[in-house]
């Protein structure tokens, strides 16, 4: 039985619909994590989307489609916190008001993790939230951040320690 | 586990819960997905038509005159190319075909194979020739080019000796009938007989999931030593189990020839020489070097520029335990080698590039087990320096991290003649540096002044936290996101600068600043 072009073309679309329910929830959960900001993160998530599946047939290994959407969405994050970073320094200098990171109020020790894990450079951010949410083992916090296992290590250590270090905590 | 890593683990859970919803894509969103796919799709093969044309016009050029036979003599070089490790001279051109057959799965649904009526049966009316099978390398005593000398209409010199190896498709789908092949080893058979690739020996064999065959054909008037070279050559392969999806070489800019090879522990290494994939004239030289798990890391030098008598553009990679500083040499080049800090020289080899490539230079590489730092050194022929670069590999806790620059150049500022514009730059210069460093390790805690010197090998730099002197830059105050600098003019006036990637601030200051927070102006005066 020969399939027509529109057909074709149907079936190929339905495959990305599929693709695209059964992968983009974790995306943006992650990419949410890491940014704090549900726009962004739908965003970001949608990007992350259209560039690995658009190079669906370029994978060297399709099956591992969740493993490179990550890395995507982690680079795509991390990008995007560097970009705010420097707007939002840049309208300091020039507002001249303080960073609004350092006017959290004193609030649970949770809500003050949250305020020291978003002041976190990006990839720390990410680091820690691949490592605490992902459950992802250092080889493969350092396949998504790609670096090398100890620069995975370090990351999430120095992330630790800096958290810790802000909550006034010693605990390990 | 800790309370702050419970924590942690709770907070994250807690926050996931607000993330918000992603539904069911749009039609835009689906739109453009597909028109990325086709896009890629329409330049990968736009690609391969252009590496195809340019290596079927290579060989054109080859063959409006008559092809130079290299003699079989000086040493031999033992390669590994998709499971497949060959010894065969140094001096004969060996060209690794893989990156076109990956070109070619990536793009066609079906393409020629062996046994199946070569590749004029499948491709139609395409003007493009596709190689028969998957091609792996061909090795011959001439330059045969970049294109494979089976199914795209290439012939032997008279004298002329080749043998090609490639992955047989059409086997590894099963569509083609009768038994499995047998194990390696094989034997090419005795006399020539007709095939997909023209007259000559054929062989098949299996090695785990994967089928490959050889074909080696020979000119009339070949001489027996290259005959038997050849044939000893085949011989003498070994074959590793792999899998395709490792077989690696997906960064190389496309087909190439090993110049050089060898083993780092048990990774096999190559050096190639490929043509620009940007049509540019200037070849690319790469290193590909065989991982733990067979995956293939790749490196590219283009752009190459080696201006005499300063002949020398190095480049390092790391491979497990093993530092490879490789690149480009000028032809005033005798000899390379490189002197560890710890005193310890490992000589390099330089290796010439087919003169179908045009390049006015010669390719190196030296392969250093547990190497630290040191310094890359070009010398003449008279065992005199010519020129030398300083190499880092910092692998303290945290990082891995290295840096490779020319050497310092000899005609820099005295620090006694510093005044405010050159303390300035000077200071900006070296926070260049630092964020180069930044760039590639995502910390500047292991930011040192070896590490400053390599990058930016102009400035002169210490890590004094109190004693500041014109000329020379102080780091100070280095923590993961702070780095600070300092310096004095020739009068002694302090100057500093500060970056703290934290809050993405470079902070400016005119005082001998102990910590980044002091030096806190927005400009300089």
């Amino acid at each position: 039985m020969s399939t027509t072009l529109a057909e074709a073309t149907d079936e190929r679309v339905g495959r990305l619909e599929d693709l695209y329910v059964r992968h983009a929830p974790a995306a943006v959960r992650l990419a949410f994590l890491i940014t704090s900001d549900r726009d962004l993160a739908q965003d970001l998530a949608q990007e992350a989307f259209v560039r690995v599946a658009g190079r669906f047939h370029h994978l060297r290994v399709p099956d591992a489609f969740d493993a490179y959407l990550r890395r995507t969405v982690v680079n795509l994050a991390t990008s995007s916190l560097r970009r705010r970073r420097v707007e939002r320094a840049y309208l300091e200098r020039e507002g001249g008001r303080p960073a609004p990171a350092s006017t959290l109020p004193d609030v649970g020790v949770r809500d003050q993790l949250r305020a020291a894990l978003r002041r976190l450079p990006s990839r720390q951010r990410a680091a820690v939230v691949l490592h605490y949410y992902e459950d992802l083992s250092e080889q493969q916090v350092a396949d998504a951040l790609r670096c090398s296992v100890p620069a995975a290590r370090s990351l999430v250590s120095r992330a630790m320690e800096t958290l810790r270090r802000e909550i006034g905590r010693e605990d390990v | 586990m800790s309370d702050i890593e419970n924590e942690l683990r709770e907070l994250l859970d807690e926050d996931v819960s607000r993330a918000p919803l992603p539904g069911r894509p749009s039609r835009p969103l689906l739109r453009r997905t597909r028109r990325r796919q086709v896009g890629l799709v329409a330049a990968s093969a736009v690609t391969v038509a252009a590496v195809v044309v340019g290596s079927i016009a290579g060989l054109q050029a080859l063959l409006g005159k008559p092809a130079k036979i290299v003699p079989a003599q000086g040493p031999e070089r033992t390669t590994t190319l998709v499971g497949v490790t060959i010894t065969t001279p140094q001096s004969w051109p060996l060209a690794d075909l893989w990156p076109l057959s990956l070109s070619i799965a990536t793009y066609s649904d079906s393409f020629a194979s062996v046994g199946s009526g070569g590749a004029a049966d499948q491709t139609g009316s395409s003007p493009i020739p596709v190689p028969t099978g998957l091609p792996v390398f061909q090795v011959a005593n001439y330059d045969a080019g970049l294109v494979a000398a089976c199914g795209t209409g290439a012939s032997v010199p008279p004298d002329g000796a080749l043998l090609y190896v490639a992955l047989d498709p059409d086997q590894m789908q099963g569509l083609t009938k009768g038994p499995r092949p047998p194990d390696w080893p094989v034997a090419l058979g005795d006399a020539p007989t007709d095939g997909p690739c023209g007259s000559g020996l054929y062989a098949r064999w299996q090695s785990g999931d994967i089928p490959y065959f050889a074909f080696a054909t020979f000119g009339s008037e070949v001489s027996a030593t290259d005959r038997d070279q050849l044939l000893g050559a085949f011989d003498g392969m070994s074959m590793t189990s792999v899998r395709l999806v490792d077989a690696g070489h997906p960064g190389l800019p496309g087909p190439g020839y090993v110049v050089a090879s060898g083993v780092a522990g048990p990774d096999p290494w190559n050096l190639l020489v490929s043509p620009s994939s940007d049509g540019g004239r200037v070849p690319v030289i790469s290193l590909e070097v065989a991982g733990s798990s067979s995956d293939w890391q790749v490196g590219n030098m283009t752009d190459i520029v080696v201006p005499d008598p300063k002949g020398l553009q190095a480049k390092a990679s790391i491979q497990g335990n093993t530092l490879f500083e490789w690149g480009a040499v000028s032809s005033s080049v005798d000899r390379v080698e490189v002197r560890l800090d710890g005193g310890e020289r490992f000589p390099g080899e330089i290796v010439a590039i087919p003169s179908s490539m045009g390049a006015d230079f010669s390719a190196f590489v030296v392969a250093m087990p547990n190497a630290k730092s040191g310094m890359m050194v070009a010398l003449d022929a008279n065992g005199s320096e010519i020129t030398s670069a300083r190499f880092v590999w910092d692998t303290s806790p945290g990082g891995v991290c290295l840096a490779m620059e020319p050497p310092a150049p000899t005609d820099k500022p005295p620090g006694d003649t510093w005044n405010t514009m050159e303390a300035e730059a000077a200071l900006r210069n070296a926070l260049a540096a630092a964020k180069t460093f930044y760039a590639d390790c995502q910390e500047y805690s292991l930011f040192s002044p070896d590490i400053a010197t390599a990058i930016e090998p102009s400035l002169a730099y210490n890590s004094s936290s109190t004693a500041t002197s014109p000329g020379v830059i102080s780091i100070r105050d280095v923590s993961a996101t702070t780095v600070l600098f300092v310096t004095a003019t020739a009068d002694g006036r302090p100057f500093c600068i500060a970056d703290d990637t934290a809050v993405g601030l470079t902070t400016y200051g005119t005082i001998d600043a102990r910590t980044v927070a002091e030096c806190s102006d927005t400009s300089w005066p």
